[in-house]
This record gives C-alpha cells, structure tokens and sequence, in this order.
C-alpha cells in the first residue's frame, strides 16, 4: 500500500495529451477553399453574398437608391434617423460611408482571389464562364464605386479623381491610392470587354452577370465617359440581340414583384433566404417601414399629367392614411417585395440594369452622333402608353424626361441631372454638376491609413 | 418580548459602567512576553465599564480603578490579557504576541506563502470587506480596496460585471483583463456563477515575481480567489438574510423636464432659424415659429401639441413664452376615437424601486481527520426597469480529508442554477429604439408615453396590453419624430431577454508526500456552463410586428478543464538555508459550443418555444471553438535565515492560438527580499517588520481570438447555393505578447500592527504587442494582427491601514491606498504612422491618436475657440500654414471642417484608489468606502447630445444650458447660438472634454450584534442586524456625468449603471 505514493505521482505526472492543433468549426482554411471548378463557382456566389451583405449603405440597401435620394424628385415622408435621410441632406461625412465602401472592395479582394485561384484549377475550359463572370462582376462593383466616390466624367467637375483600383491581390504592404477618373472608367470598360470576350454565359439568368448584363452595363459606362458612339453600339446590340424583352402595358405593373422579369438583365437578389433587410428599398420606401424615401409631390403631379402612361401607376397618393401606423406620403411602388415573401417590405431584387435603359442610352446617344433618336423612344413609349402615337422626332429634353419616368427609384435621377450639365434642385438644396457633394466623402479609415498618398474628395475636410 | 429582552440587556450594560467607584491608583508596565520589549499604546479597559487608558511609548500606564476590578490589556498583534487588581498598587503584565495574526499568509502561485517571505506584490481583501457589498459579482468588492485596480462599469444590467485593469493598459488590441483562479484553477466561467458568501479572500497579484508561473495569462495580473474551508474546532452554522431596495444612482444631466419649458426652447430655436437664418422679421419669424413649433417635423415642429390652448390663441405669444392660459393635456377626437394626449415624464415612467433578497446558509465543521464545508445561497434580484430580473441559486461543499499521514484528499464543488430576464439588452446604444435608458433620457418631456382616453386613463388593447404611444400616429395621429414607430417601454413588457441555465465548477486534488522533503499534489478541475437563451420580439408592437413576432433559441455549452500536476522539494541545510523547489505541469483546455434558431408568426407570446412559431428565420446554426495551453514549470525559492528571501521561476507555455511554428515561449522571473528587521543589527522599537523586495520578470498575453494565425473562408447562403467569401486573413507569425514587469518597494508593519503598509514602483513593458494592423480597406480586409509594438506603464502605489484607536470597547480603522501612473506608447508599426503632429508619429483613430511618445486615448480633436460675438457661431481653432505646409501661426474658424485637430491630453488618472473608514463601539460597527480618481479627461457626450440644436433629430431633450446660449439679446454667452439645423454647432471637440475626476461614496454599512450574554442564552454564537448600502452617491465635474463607465475617455449616458443598493440583513452564527 505503501509504495502507491510513489506510484501516483509517476502516473499523474504523465497524463497529458497533445491537442494544441485546433481548427475552426465554421470555416474553411485557405489552402482548402478553391480547388475545383465547384468551389470557383461557390467563390463567385460569395462574392454577390459580400457586396450584397445585408446592411445598411450597400448596393441592395441604399446605395441601389442613392441617385434617386440625392435626387431632384425624392422626398422623405417620414424621417427615422436613417441613412436614407442622411443621404437625401447631404449629411454624410467621411466617418459615415465606411460600408459604402468596405462592402464592394471586400467583394472585389474576393473576386480577385477567385480570379487568382482559377488559373491554377486543371479544367480551365469549365473554369472560363466563371472567370469571365468574375471579371464582370469586377467591373460592375467599380463602376458602383466609382458613381457614388467620384463624379461622372461628363459633369464636368473639377474633381478628376477616380477610385482605388483593386485589380489584383494585394500586398500586405500595400497601400491605396487614387487612379484618375480616366484610369478608372478605362478599367470598368476594360474589364466588361475582358468578360464579354472570354465566354460569359449569354443565357438569361438571375442574381448573376451574364453576357447581356456585361454588354449593357458597358454601354452604360460609355455614355457615363462621353464615348456616344460606343455606348449605341452596345445599347444596339443588346436590343437587337439579347432574349430580354420590354414590359408592356399590362406586364409592366406587375413586373416589379417577379424575379427574372422580361426587361431584367440584371439584378441583386432579395430573398426570404437572403439579404432580407430593413434597409432595403422596400422598407425605405414602405409607408409602413422607415418611409424615408418617397416622391416630391411634384414628381407625382408631373407623372399623373399622362395618365394613359402605364408609369403614372408607379406613384401613389399615400396621404389618406387608412392607419395611424401609416407615413402619409407620396411613394413609388418599385418595390413591392417579392412575390410570396413572409416579409415583402424586406425582400425585393435590385434591378441593376434593365432592357429599357438600352433604348434610353441608344437614343440619347443617337442625338449626339446626329442619328434617328425616335425610333428608340417610340419603341420604349409603345409599351408604355396605351395608344401612343409615334412621333418623328425627339430632343434631349425627351429622352431626358423620358429617362426620368421610366428609370426613378432605380439609382438614375441624380446621375442624369449632373452628367447632363445640369443642378439638382430640391427643397433647399441645389446641387450644381461641380458641387462637392456630388460625391460622397471617402471612409476616413482609407484616407488616414494612405500617409497622405490617398486624396479625400474636395469639401470633406483634407 | 425579545426585542424587550436586548432592549433591558444593553440598558443594563451602560447602566452598570457608572456604578463603580474609582478608588485605587494601580500603575505598571507592559511588555511583550517574547522579547521583554515594553508595549507602547495598549489599551487598558476596565472589565465591565467604559473606563480605560493606555500605556505610554515606553509602555508605562497609571490609572484608577477600584480594588476589586478586574483590568484587560489589549495591543493589536498581542493576545488579550485578563488581571484582576485584587487591591495591588503596581501590576507589570506581559503580553502574548498573537503569532496567528503575525503569520499572515497570502495565496500565490500553485501554493501559499507567508507574508514575509513573499518578494512579490498582493493585496488580500478578506471575506469581511467582501461581504459588504451587495452584488452578484464578487470582483466588485475589489473597487476601491486594492491598489493598483481599475474598475469600470458600463452596465448596470443584472449579472453585468465590471472591467478590470491592473497597473495600466496592458495591450491595445489584446484583452487587458486579468486571469482569475479560483482555489488554484484558472476560472473562466461567468463571476456571476460564484457566491460571494462562500468567499474566504480574494488577492490580486500584480508584479511577475507573483503571476510568472500563470506564464500563459498572467500578464494582466491575477485574481486569486479562495472559497471557505472549515476552521479546527466545533462546527459552526451561519444564517444570513438581506432584504434590500435597488433605486437608480446614475444621475440625470440638468436637462429641461417642463413641457412648457421645453416648447418654448423648441420654439426658441425656429424662431432663431426663421430671423437669422431665413432673414425674416422678428415678428414674422414669431408668428411663423409659433405656427411650426408643433407641426410637423419636416417643417421643424414637434409633431405633437400636448396642452389645450385657448381657441385662436397660439401656445407659444409673441412674447417668445408659454401662453398662460394653456394648460397640459389636451383632448382630441381623431377618426372617431376620443384621444387624451398629456406630457409625461419618460424618467419616472422608466424607473422604479425594486427588491432585492438574498439568503445564505453555511455549516462548517471539523470532524476526525476531515473538514467539511456546505453552503446554499439564494439571490432574488429586481432591476429598476421592467422586464429584468434575476434568480440565483448556488451551492457549495468543501470537504479535505487527511487519510494517511502521508496522503491527502479533497475536492470543491460549487454549484449554480440561474435565471436572468434581461429585458434591455440595448443597454448603451443611445440612438437604439430598444434601449430603454435612451429612450428616458433622450425624449423630450412633451410627448405622452401612454395612449389615453378621454378621462385620462391609460387605453388598453383587446389583449390586455397597456396602450404605449409609439409615435407612430397611433396617439391620435401624431407623430413622434425621435425613435419614431417605436416606445421601449412597451417592449421591454411585452419582449423577453432571458437567460437560463446551470454551472458547475469543482475542483478536486490529492497531496501526497514521501521520501523525506517530497510533496506531490495533483490539481484537476473543471467548469461546465450551460445556458439556454430565449428572445422574443412581440407581434404587438414595434418592428417586428410586421413578422408576427420573432422568437429566437440558443444554447451554449462553454467547458475547461484544467489538470495540474505539481512536485515540490523542500530542505532546510544547515539551519540557515531553506529551499524549495517547484516542478509543474499545467494543462487547459477549453471548448464552447453553440445552437441557435428563429422562427417568426407566433402563435402568442406565452409560447416560447420553436414550435410556436410558423416561419423558420433560416438562422440555424451552430458553431464551435477551442482554446488549449499547456505549460512546463520551475520555481525555486531560497531563504537564508528567514532574513534574505530569492525566488526564481521558468516557463514554458504553448497556446493553441498560434501556428505550430510560433507556439512556444519562455516566460521567467526573478525575486528578491531583504527582511530588514531580521537582522541582528536592526533595532527600531516601532518598526515590526521592514521589508525591501524588488521582482523583475516576463510574463505572455495570448488574449485574442482563436484561429488569427490562418486566412479564412467562411460558407454563405446566396440564395440557396454555396457562396464562399474570404472571411479574414491571418498571419501565421503571430505569436505571445510579452509583458516585462519590473516591481520594487518597502512592505512594512509599523507599532505592533498598528499601522501596516507598502510603497510600490512599477514598471511594465509590453514588447511584441498582438496588435491589430489596420490596412487600407481598399485592400478588402480591415487588417491582420501582428507582434509590432512596445508599450509601457509606470508608476507608484502606496496603501497604508492602520487603527487610529484601538480600545477594548472601542476600536476605529482606516485605509487608504493611491496609484498614479503613466502610460506611453513606445514603438508603432511604421505603416501605422501616417502623421504627424507636434513632433509625434501615429495616427488617428476616431477621436484618440495613437503615437510614438504619447499614451495611449490621447485625444485629438479640434479645440473650441469660443463665440463669434457678433453671430453666435462657435469658432475653432485653425493652424495657419505658409506654402510648404509649415504652421506659422494660429487663426480661428467658424467653419467646422476647416478646423485643425491638435492634441487634447488623455484620460488616465493623475491619481486614483480608495480610502475608507470603521469604528466598532462596544456591540456597533459602522464603515464607509470610498473611491476616487483625480486627473485624467473623458468626453461628455451625453451633454454634447443634450446641448445640440434640434435640427437632424427633433424632440430630445434640452440641456438647461442651452437657455443661456448666444443670442442677438445675449451677446456674451460662451455658448454658441441655438438655431434649428445648425449642422455643426456642437461638433466634437476639447469643449466636451472635462475632467474625469470622481468621488465615489461607494459603501456604507452600520451594524450591531446583540450581545453574547443575550444570544447565548438562545445557543446562538453569533447575532449581527446590520444595513448596508451600495453606489450611495459620487460626484463627478458635471451633474450627469459619470466617468466610470470607460477605461478610455467616454461616457454613456444611455445605460443604467450604477445602482444604488440598501440592504438591512441578519447574520446569525450558531
């Protein structure tokens, strides 16, 4: 008996395991993440899942509607201390706009691993459409950047500062720093062409880029440089040549609650199962949600001028209130929810680009290389009006209010105002094409990081 | 009868002490047994009476007493000696030193050490001061007591516990909490799991001679804390009760609480608006002020009228004032429904007074070779606010057992049930609409907090709710533009925050020791905490109506279990050199798991499971982690005539928080102590113990999250299909923080015990700091944390207690103790100094700069010029550069944007500690605690948000001052002027910065304990009644401000802490 207390000692003194290597539970570690063209295309989904991440100042909350806030016709029936409000004042400083910007680079790091990772899988023939699509999805989040950080190039501001350009895997060390407003647009319409030549898929789909959204959205972009030429090349081509078809009459009201519309070419999705959120449009624009974004009344008495325009439905008069909960208003019905969503107000896609842009863009680039505008916005009007009678000839002024029926609440107003030369003028504010405030402020947490190589935009303080 | 009974019992107990005569002179000396030194200031009592005296320095006493009395000597660190006069002219008494109280030992690393052999740095708080304060929380008793501790609260909740700091910010991105253990185990569980009643003492080890061998997580400093065990002798059972009334103790800032008042500054402001901004008359921008002041907030209104108002009259005159003929409360028929809208007082329809109860009983006892201690407690804790509460069980057994000579056993286990409803879990989130304290401090006092009907009373819906105004429209159509569609008032009645679950922590070893000098002991314990969670968003009211209410589940299982395995050596040689050595293995492994789930459309809210609910959330999920160490240990410790004392101990300690690669280090410390009143030479009379002890050694800081050393991809749903995304990226060079700590000072034990203290300076360097490398977000990633920076502290503590008189009958102690120090940023990584300013490299981070040669929460802000006199703009200061960018010189601007940051001080006190005082008078004690801190700045933004304009929001409440602001009328105020939609009027900057100096009252307790002649005759030992209050006032620079709710400068005055706690208890011993 004795001799246990030597025994025990000795025995306890052993025990001990080695479980000092311990791996995540929810994760996957980087070696492990893309090694085969199902893990590329699972790349893809997380980066839409980043730039679409489920709060406040993304591109499926408020950045989808920032052009319309700032806008000449928007108006906040009710005010809940939102960044919508915020937005449509001119409130936001650079210490507000860190997920305006976090969100899409951080997407944009995940689009550039992706790209990275690919080149190393075997199938490279399988790997092509996803890259292809990476290179879209690329362009696409800098041209979101780049509306909302620097201004279009045809507004002539004095500020000829573009974005940081993350186009490629970056160095630790690195550090950022600005691209000319030139760099920039030449980058986002280098990488649509990269994507619309390397095999995107030209099939109609959803919640992804595909070759038409790729094409339409460069058109887009040119008309944003001045390049008119280019930007009805591309409008052409999807009008001519795509499977998207316009809404008519009857279609058109209905349409806005339907994923994979007829006129969608490409949109972000709001599902019960993803991205439902309090900061999407629908809430913003929900007399029973934050109610900050409505319509001046105004912009609803110039749209109830045409009443045999099927647009006019798209505004309503929410001023009788049938409930005290209700933030009487003016309000566009864009944002219906989606159809069979628990929560309709939280769930909506973002329509990033639609068929009837084309015809805008066509249009108003056919006005300034001296071609046929009509055709285009008889074509659009046609399945607008109910007994609409072509006309021969249009002006700017056309197309301008035409783009301002079809397009409100979709991210345009703005933007249109201040590339065509022109001011925002709304309530107090008027917002001339050079104003500082035409562009948001960069996070001060880019700038400060910079050592000074980094330039905030003029007005915000250094 | 009872009551009768003490009543006659302490009359007749002061009654007898004036019947003697006094009738004979008795003089003689008093010397200590031991050493034959005399006993200077003993006290000499009269047995029976309130007549004594005391010796003289030499020990000398003279006094009258009559012949037949009998006289009691008493010294502190003497044994009381009872002499009958039996009519002697001289009595020369010899003292017993009381060796006990000499022999004070302090808990330390893997063992215990006397108090003079310890070379480190501890402070003890005993059960006693523990005891005192009324909290779920035991570290709470620490505030105040130990030198060196810094306490903060940012949360008044139930089961909130505060932060501590010891000695300094340890780190900037790394955790700068301290490690507790608790009856030799790291503790990692809740502190709210542990009974404060079943706690012996608590020591807070600072210096590395004391923490080194916690290598691992000692860095911080350690909590030691030691739960009771049974005393040698007959088994003791103690009783306590306390009923207690928790009442708010945050104060509110001088805001305007007047409906009337609060219009007219509203008023006030649009009318500023309209004639100084719009350019209008004065009459016109009265008449058109007047219109809006309760319209609708896009024109600036309020939204709501609250007082009837004459027909055709307006409620704000031309005068600029309240007409006199409104008055409060207005009926209003709105679509058919009689509506009665009437001003409230958020602040008293938020707060109440709620009960408190607590029940503890122990039995302690010895028999044969075992000791056994058992204890139960109950706590039943009421918050101030609705929809919070807390119900606490615990219970303990202790039991050591002797089995063989040569072998001993034991284990601790402590048990706890517990239940919380957290009904604000926004607590702090001032712009949150479901933060309680920001709704009562933050709206202003017209608006109605209830529906009402016609009559007054409070509406009710066809559940049963009461009927709160949401401002949603729904009170009569009015609109609230603060937290609009939103009251939090009703949802903490109608959401629930619960938390409910069960813990256990048990410890269990066995010692054995063999050859001649060989102790083995072997250390296991384990702490499982299981908690389920329930969240319900109501479908009545609020956001979460439009889903039907949501009801959320998790469980979380957190788990340790720490093995230790100890070989300890001990040889005395030669008489004068003693050694022990220490050889240790220490283990830990920890794991949490988690699993959650939502579901929205309830069926009702009495449901509170899952299954009551309809639509699952898609919010599955579950999730794991692991933290593991393991360390090797050496400690060996040397004394040479119980007079010279060394130390020096290794560490080799692995985590799994870093790659296999840089898993390891080594962690040392080196000891040393010179016990001055040991040497033959030495003779000062007054001085019991003088020691001179310095410590130097290195400890590692691992506190960051698991899994840093590794990029990381996690898994989303885009819609149905895998997404990965790139969830962080890690650095695989990441390893332990070092935090060097040099410790050196005088402990010392002055006339016989009186007056015990220590003098301390610190110096602590923290080298490879685990920091957070922030990257340019462009990047995609906000950063990696890497081992680049140095930091230090330093500083000096005293602490000094002492008995100022000590009578038999009459006794009055009292403490105080001080730290200041400083710290200072010593090394940053290059990439982190983007800037510079006066001569600093570093950076900006929010308000604060972080630089080379600065401390730490430096803040950085623009500073406040004062008013242009001639518009009432508030200007800043501006540096004016010359064209390469060199400040030649300063201007002032009125333009926000323009102004320059410069460097304003930051928050560390010049001083801080405690102090603190007790009496006891025959069967009374009375204390009272005392916290403080001097010097140092915090940022009030709680009166920079109250003195703001109205403008981006409308309707939260007005600080008074704002009555004194610049006006065409009142053209010298300091106070910029006060105009709706002035952006920038109270932005950031030094004019919010004050002092964060406090006085804290934090303590106070009286007590009586019926006399033992009394209590004996019921074969009770022991009978104390006693009140006690907690967090009983402070006062800060401003009336609402309270600075102790942050280490680093900020305060918040949307949260409920502290609160004030009065108790009455009984403690009975028997």
């Amino acid at each position: 008996m004795k001799t246990m207390k030597y025994i025990l000692p000795v025995a306890v003194m052993l025990s001990g395991c080695d479980a000092l290597d311990q791996d995540p539970s929810t994760s996957v570690t980087v070696d492990t993440a893309i090694t085969s063209v199902e893990d590329l295309s699972n790349a893809v989904n997380g980066a839409y899942y980043v730039a679409t991440y489920g709060t406040t100042m993304t591109v499926a909350s408020e950045l989808s509607i920032y052009a319309d806030l700032v806008g000449p016709d928007s108006y906040q029936p009710a005010s809940s201390g939102q960044n919508a409000s915020r937005l449509a004042q001119y409130a936001l400083t650079p210490a507000d706009t860190y997920n305006a910007y976090y969100y899409l680079y951080a997407a944009l790091a995940s689009v550039n691993n992706a790209i990275d990772k690919a080149a190393d899988l075997e199938d490279q023939e399988a790997a092509a459409p996803y890259v292809a699509e990476l290179y879209a999805m690329r362009g696409l989040f800098h041209f979101h950047l780049a509306t909302v950080f620097a201004p279009i190039p045809t507004s002539g501001s004095s500020n000829d500062m573009g974005l940081v350009l993350a186009d490629k895997v970056f160095d630790i060390s690195y550090i950022g720093e600005r691209a000319s407003l030139q760099d920039t647009y030449a980058m986002i319409v280098s990488d649509f062409t990269k994507a619309i030549g390397s095999g995107l898929n030209m099939a109609r789909n959803s919640g992804h880029m595909n070759y038409w959204a790729a094409l339409a959205l460069r058109a887009r972009a040119y008309l944003y440089m001045g390049d008119y030429d280019a930007a009805l090349a591309d409008a052409r081509q999807v009008i001519g040549e795509s499977p998207y078809t316009l809404y008519t009459p009857e279609s058109y009201t209905r349409a806005w609650s339907q994923e994979g519309a007829d006129e969608v070419i490409m949109e972000y999705l709001q599902t019960d199962v993803y991205n439902a959120q309090r900061y999407a449009p629908g809430y913003y624009t929900s007399p029973l949600g934050y109610s900050e974004y409505g319509v001046s009344p105004e912009f609803y008495a110039w749209m109830q001028q045409t009443p045999e325009d099927v647009r006019s439905q798209m505004v309503a008069d929410l001023n009788i209130a049938p409930d005290p909960d209700y933030n009487p208003g003016f309000y566009p019905l864009k944002y219906p929810g989606n159809a069979g969503a628990s929560v309709r107000t939280y769930t909506n896609n973002i329509k990033v680009v639609r068929l009837s842009e084309m015809y805008l863009i066509a249009a108003e680039a056919a006005l300034h290389v001296g071609e046929d505008a009509s055709q285009y916005i008889n074509a659009l009007r046609t399945n607008r009006i109910v007994g609409y009678v072509s006309v021969d000839e249009v002006d700017m002024d056309d197309v301008m209010d035409e783009r301002r029926k079809e397009l409100f609440a979709e991210g345009h107003a703005a933007f249109d105002c201040w590339r065509t030369g022109r001011a925002v003028v709304n309530g107090s504010f008027t917002i001339a094409p050079d104003d500082y405030r035409t562009v948001l402020p960069l996070p001060v947490e880019e700038v400060d990081l910079s050592g000074g190589r980094l330039k905030q935009n003029p007005g915000y303080g250094g | 009868m009872t009551r009768l009974k003490l009543f006659l019992a302490v009359l007749a107990m002061m009654v007898t002490s004036w019947a003697y005569a006094q009738d004979l002179t008795v003089t003689g000396t008093v010397k200590d047994s031991s050493t034959g030194d005399p006993v200077p200031f003993a006290a000499i009592q009269l047995k029976g009476t309130m007549i004594g005296g005391m010796t003289d320095g030499d020990g000398l006493y003279s006094m009258n007493v009559p012949g037949d009395g009998v006289l009691v000597f008493s010294s502190v660190g003497y044994k009381d000696a009872e002499v009958s006069v039996a009519s002697r002219g001289v009595i020369d008494v010899l003292l017993d030193p009381d060796t006990e109280m000499i022999e004070e030992t302090i808990v330390v690393a893997f063992g215990t050490a006397t108090k003079e052999s310890f070379t480190g740095s501890a402070t003890v708080v005993k059960s006693d001061d523990i005891q005192k304060t009324q909290s779920s929380d035991v570290t709470r008793a620490l505030e105040g007591m130990v030198a060196g501790v810094q306490m903060t609260t940012s949360s008044g909740s139930l089961g909130s516990s505060p932060s501590i700091m010891i000695r300094g910010i340890s780190s900037i991105n790394a955790g700068t909490a301290p490690l507790y253990v608790v009856d030799g185990v790291p503790y990692s569980g809740d502190m709210n799991n542990l009974n404060s009643a079943d706690i012996e003492s608590m020591t807070v080890l600072k210096d590395a001679a004391s923490n080194a061998l916690y290598g691992a997580r000692g860095a911080n400093g350690v909590i030691m804390i030691t739960t009771k065990k049974a005393k040698l002798g007959e088994a003791k059972i103690s009783v306590d009760a306390k009923w207690g009334l928790n009442t708010k103790a945050l104060r509110s800032y001088d805001y305007i609480t007047d409906p009337g008042q609060y219009y007219e500054t509203h008023y006030n402001a649009l009318y500023n608006y309209y004639r100084m901004e719009k350019g209008m008359s004065n009459e016109a921008a009265n008449v058109l002020a007047a219109k809006n002041v309760t319209g609708a907030a896009a024109e600036g209104g309020l939204g709501y009228l609250t007082f009837t108002v004459p027909e055709g009259q307006n409620l704000i005159g031309s005068n600029g004032k309240l007409n006199p003929y409104a008055t409060p409360g207005r009926l209003v028929n709105f679509m058919g429904e009689q509506f009665w809208l009437q001003p409230d007082n958020w602040m008293d329809a938020t707060y109440k007074n709620s009960l408190r109860q607590e029940y503890n009983v122990s039995v302690a006892g010895t028999t044969g070779n075992a000791q056994i201690f058992a204890s139960f407690g109950y706590l039943n804790n009421k918050a101030i606010v609705d929809g919070s509460d807390m119900y606490r069980y615990t219970a303990r057994i202790r039991a050591d057992y002797q089995a063989k000579e040569w072998l001993k056993i034991g284990m601790n286990m402590g048990y706890t049930n517990f239940n919380w409803n957290n009904g604000n879990s926004d607590e702090g989130s001032a712009g949150s609409v479901g933060n309680i304290f920001g709704f009562a401090t933050m709206v202003a006092p017209i608006y109605p907090v209830f529906l009402r009907n016609a009559d007054g009373s409070i509406k009710y819906d066809q559940y049963g709710n009461k009927r709160y105004d949401f401002g949603d429209g729904s009170n009569a159509g009015m609109s609230r533009p603060i937290s609009g569609n939103a009251n939090a008032l009703q949802t903490v009645t109608l959401d629930t925050n619960n938390s409910e679950g069960n813990a256990i922590n048990g410890t269990g070893y066995f010692e054995v020791k063999f050859l001649k000098d060989f102790t083995f002991t072997f250390n296991a314990g384990v702490g499982v905490d299981e908690t389920r969670s329930t969240s319900i968003n109501n479908m009545y009211y609020g956001q979460f109506a439009a889903n039907g209410g949501i009801i959320s589940k998790s469980h979380g299982r957190s788990f340790y279990l720490n093995l230790q395995q100890l070989l300890n050596w001990n040889r005395t040689f030669a008489d004068y050199h003693n050694v022990t050595v220490l050889l240790g293995h220490e283990w830990y492994v920890s794991n949490g798991v988690s699993l959650g789930a939502s579901k929205s459309k309830m069926f009702s809210l009495n449901n509170t499971e899952l299954g009551g609910a309809v639509i699952d959330g898609q919010a599955a999920s579950s999730g794991r982690s692991d933290y593991n160490n393991e360390g090797y240990f050496l400690r060996a410790q040397y004394d040479y005539q119980n007079r010279i004392f060394a130390s020096a101990s290794f560490r080799r300690d692995a985590s799994s928080r870093f790659h296999p690669d840089h898993r390891w280090g080594n962690f040392w410390s080196l000891g040393g102590g010179w016990l001055i009143n040991h040497e033959p030479w030495f003779n000062v009379r007054w001085i019991d113990m003088l020691k001179l002890k310095a410590s130097i050694g290195s400890q590692g800081n691992d506190n960051i999250a698991d899994y840093l050393y590794t990029d990381m991809y996690s898994i989303t749903n885009s819609d149905g299909e895998i997404g990965v995304k790139r969830g962080s990226i890690g650095n695989p060079d990441i390893t332990w923080e070092t935090n060097t700590n040099f410790n050196a000072g005088f402990d010392f034990d002055l006339l016989r015990g009186r007056v015990s203290g220590s003098v301390e300076y610190f110096y602590r360097l923290t080298s490879d700091m685990l920091y957070f490398v922030s990257i340019p977000i462009s990047y995609g990633f906000s950063g990696y944390y890497d081992n680049i920076g140095d930091m230090r502290n330093a500083g000096i503590e005293f602490a000094v207690n002492g008995a100022i008189m000590d009578r038999r009958n009459f006794r009055w102690d009292a403490y105080v103790n001080f730290t200041h120090y400083t710290n200072k940023i010593i090394m940053l990584p290059d990439t982190h100094k983007n800037r510079e300013i006066d001569g600093y490299y570093g950076y900006a981070s929010g308000n604060k700069y972080v630089a080379e040669g600065l401390p730490l929460n430096t803040f950085l802000m623009p500073k406040y010029a004062g008013v242009d006199k001639t518009n009432g703009l508030p200007m800043w200061y501006k540096d004016v550069l010359d064209d390469n960018g060199n400040v030649i010189g300063r201007t002032m601007t009125s333009e926000y944007s323009e102004a320059t940051d410069y460097l304003c001080d930051d928050p560390t006190p010049d001083l801080y500690g405690g102090f603190g005082t007790s009496f006891s008078f025959y069967n009374f004690d009375i204390s009272a605690a005392f916290t403080y801190s001097i010097g140092g700045l915090t940022y009030d933004s709680g009166y920079a948000s109250y003195m703001s304009p109205p403008g981006g929001s409308v309707g939260s409440n007005f600080h008074k001052d704002v009555l004194k602001a610049w006006s065409p009328e009142n053209k010298n105020s300091d106070i910029p002027r006060f105009v709706y939609n002035d952006q920038n009027i109270n932005a950031s900057s030094d004019r919010f910065l004050v002092p964060a100096s406090y006085l804290n009252f934090q303590n106070a307790q009286i007590g009586y304990t019926i006399p033992a002649s009394v209590t004996n005759r019921i074969k009770v030992d022991k009978m104390r009644v006693y009140v006690a209050c907690d967090n009983i006032w402070y006062c800060s620079y401003r009336h609402g401000l309270d600075p102790r709710s942050s280490f680093s400068g900020g305060t918040n005055y949307a949260s409920n802490s502290p609160v004030r706690t009065i108790t009455g208890g009984i403690n009975i011993v028997f």
